[in-house]
């Protein structure tokens, strides 16, 4: 089920509340949000809905034992066990057929790996799961173990509650089980603070169906072959709209999903924060899809040795972190090649920032020049990453950047150039609105926030995209 | 990233519904004074302003044409007042016929239904589901009542002042593009498996026999192509596949001496051919009828 999709906004969501808030079923909370992430999830996908009650099921039990067994050894192997099943269900569903097509002759096993369709979802509730077991092991996450040593029942509900619960299942914000788990309690209707949920759901609805599903009608031309018409000028216009697009609807969705959360009484964590901004690939990660790259730094580049192994070490975690980064996306090598671009990017923005070069630009050139040389430069570099993003095929992606340098003599499309830039313009000013939140003139827009959201909401009924999916479902 | 201060927990929201239904009454009071044609910012926008028209205006029409791209590139309505041309942009053949079969089609109204390979391409259910939800046929929700599409057909009304109007909405540029074609070439050597061929045909001839139940006159057309499109592979494979089933001793066939026709990129008409093959189109169907 699709957050902007009809049946969710006016019967899914609405029942759910309705059940949910109900004195008499209050008590029943947990159990009402499970069956409706159980639910939303099984609407278009009832034959992956097994493999999420599995996953959950499966944690929820490895994870009772890890906190309930006191010999260190014990708990460790079960925690890996864990681990190791939950890489396993994302190995064989996700990665299984591309390894099988890259590495091995023709056998009746590949070819049962390539027919296995991808479990929507799967990365980030495998992910979530990880968590879960890492969190439980470590003996400094009391607040997470005290609430839920009691039994195995609630331990299970808790768990499966964590695991399925809809705003979050399918497309993340990517929740570590230590900031969630002791936000279960009783909730009550009376406690939601409606505005902010109200504002942050428009932001996330604007930006998914006014810019994103908008945009998509004229990115789309970017696919193979059509992109070889366009001219150099369409081409780096479309580059650019797509990192648009790709912003707006992640960003959108996530911003959905808190929203949806915060009705319901939890706090998700905040995915993006004004990404485009960023004058370093380093700020660039700290800014996009921020769960994701927070998990990766936590339970892979921290454990890795992080900094802290010398120079050469740093590098070689970057790469790690960012190729397994990239292949956590998608089970082609574009995804690899792209956790390469950001990999080498981080290790040579490294190096240039440790170097007397560095210091000597610092000191002669204006800083804010300097930062919106930056930020363009980041901007540039990250938005042609984005190429293996939308064109899948490797070739494609090298023909669409050869073509940008070739096609200058081809004519424009200068429907495509308009609207694209048109629908850009907003989320340059949420940029910009952000960069000058201090500023007397930003100060007074605010005064005007009603009409702001009125007018994106008008917006939104009006003016909204034609949209099937959202583009990170696809990871 | 959603900083804000919250007053009152209530006062907000009232005030933004509020605020957002008086600029939804004020303009859609304006934008139902504007006078617009079926054109969107892009195809997908025509495709869905074309079907919405179809199905919620009340009008009778006399002819109509159903199709991908190629059909959609013809100018019917240019030639006849009372014709419509249902073909979409991308789309094929039983995307328009599921239209006709939700809407109200006049006794006199004769389909034509291009048939050829875009068959392949299936439903379109995006212009579907705009015409089936029974709210989408409120003036603000219409497509063609969108902020951005009123905004660009104002922008070409200007436009169209100052420069000659005389090309059909798809043809922007006339000139021929040999890169589309060497495209459409090598796609048309290869053929297609018989078995979806054949399912294709299933759903293009139940949704045919159910307009004739109707008592609803059809005529099938194949519109010309670039000769070495016309006499591929896989032109000639579904060509073969379609004639079988709609045998022409049994259906009417409008054929045209194809060698007239010249196209742009191989499969869309130029607009000289594109018109010409429109005004055969419409004294066949008037034939047709006088018959």
């Amino acid at each position: 089920m699709l957050f902007n999709s009809f049946e969710f906004l006016v019967v899914f969501l609405p029942i759910t509340l309705c059940i949910y808030y109900l004195p008499c079923l209050r008590k029943y909370q947990l159990c009402t949000l499970i069956i409706s992430g159980f639910v939303f999830y099984a609407f278009n996908h009832l034959e992956f809905l097994c493999l999420l009650i599995i996953s959950a099921i499966l944690n929820a039990f490895v994870s009772f034992f890890v906190i309930h067994q006191n010999d260190h050894t014990k708990r460790k192997i079960l925690a890996l066990s864990g681990v190791l099943v939950n890489l396993s269900l994302l190995g064989v569903f996700k990665y299984g057929s591309l390894i099988y097509q890259s590495f091995f002759e023709v056998n009746p096993l590949g070819e049962w790996l390539v027919a296995l369709p991808l479990p929507i979802g799967i990365s980030f509730y495998t992910f979530q799961g990880i968590s879960l077991l890492i969190d439980v092991f470590k003996k400094d996450r009391e607040l997470l173990a005290n609430s839920n040593r009691q039994n195995l029942w609630k331990h299970v509900l808790h768990t499966t509650f964590f695991i399925s619960f809809f705003p979050h299942s399918i497309a993340g914000p990517i929740v570590k089980a230590y900031t969630f788990l002791p936000q279960i309690e009783m909730k009550f209707f009376s406690d939601i603070p409606m505005t902010k949920a109200f504002c942050i759901l428009m932001q996330g609805y604007f930006l998914k169906t006014v810019i994103a599903d908008n945009i998509q009608d004229y990115t789309f031309w970017m696919i193979y072959p059509y992109f070889l018409e366009q001219s150099s000028i369409t081409l780096l216009i479309m580059m650019f709209a797509f990192s648009v697009q790709i912003f707006s609807d992640f960003a959108g969705y996530s911003l959905i999903a808190i929203g949806i959360a915060i009705l319901f009484g939890y706090r998700l964590p905040e995915n993006f924060n004004f990404p485009y901004i960023s004058e370093s690939f380093s700020e660039f990660w700290r800014r996009w899809h921020m769960s994701l790259s927070a998990w990766l730094k936590e339970y892979l580049y921290i454990p890795l040795g992080g900094n802290r192994k010398g120079e050469v070490r740093t590098y070689i975690n970057l790469m790690i972190v960012m190729l397994l980064g990239g292949m956590w996306h998608g089970a082609a090598w574009n995804y690899l090649f792209w956790g390469g671009v950001h990999g080498i990017a981080l290790a040579i923005e490294r190096l240039y920032f440790h170097s007397r070069f560095s210091s000597l630009i610092e000191k002669n050139i204006n800083q804010r020049f300097l930062s919106i040389i930056r930020i363009l430069f980041v901007f540039t570099i990250v938005s042609w990453a984005w190429l293996f993003f939308k064109l899948p095929n490797f070739e494609h992606a090298i023909l669409y950047t050869k073509a940008i340098f070739m096609n200058v003599n081809k004519p424009s499309s200068f429907g495509v150039i308009i609207y694209s830039i048109i629908y850009s313009v907003p989320v340059l000013a949420y940029h910009i609105w952000y960069l000058w939140r201090s500023t007397p003139i930003v100060q007074k827009i605010r005064k005007y926030r009603v009409a702001i959201y009125a007018i994106m909401m008008f917006l939104i009924i009006c003016n909204g995209g034609n949209s099937d999916a959202f583009i990170y479902f696809q990871f | 990233m959603h900083s804000f201060t919250s007053s009152s927990k209530y006062s907000f929201i009232i005030k933004c519904l509020i605020i957002c239904g008086i600029i939804l009454i004020v303009y859609t009071s304006i934008v139902l004074l504007i006078p617009k044609n079926l054109q969107g910012g892009n195809q997908w926008q025509t495709n869905i302003i074309k079907a919405q028209s179809f199905a919620f205006l009340d009008e009778k029409w006399d002819m109509t044409i159903v199709g991908s791209s190629m059909s959609y590139n013809i100018p019917v309505e240019k030639v006849s007042e009372n014709a419509f041309n249902l073909g979409f942009a991308g789309g094929c053949s039983n995307t328009g016929l599921e239209i006709l079969l939700q809407s109200q089609i006049n006794d006199n109204n004769v389909i034509f239904i291009e048939m050829n390979e875009t068959l392949m391409r299936g439903v379109d259910s995006k212009v579907l589901n705009k015409i089936k939800l029974y709210y989408e046929n409120l003036p603000f929700l219409q497509e063609i009542n969108r902020p951005d599409v009123v905004f660009i057909q104002m922008l070409k009304t200007i436009k169209t002042k100052t420069t000659d109007n005389d090309k059909h909405y798809l043809q922007d540029r006339d000139e021929p593009i040999s890169g589309e074609l060497i495209r459409q070439q090598k796609a048309a050597a290869n053929i297609i498996n018989e078995e979806e061929l054949e399912k294709n045909i299933d759903e293009l001839e139940k949704n045919i026999m159910s307009l004739r139940e109707k008592g609803i006159k059809v005529i099938l057309i194949e519109p010309p192509m670039h000769p070495s499109l016309f006499e591929s592979k896989r032109t000639i494979q579904v060509r073969n596949s379609l004639r079988n089933r709609f045998p022409v001793n049994e259906w009417l066939w409008f054929d045209v001496d194809w060698h007239e026709y010249k196209t742009r990129d191989g499969i869309h008409l130029d607009v000289n051919s594109a018109k010409r093959y429109a005004e055969k189109m419409v004294a066949y169907r008037e034939k047709v009828m006088s018959e």
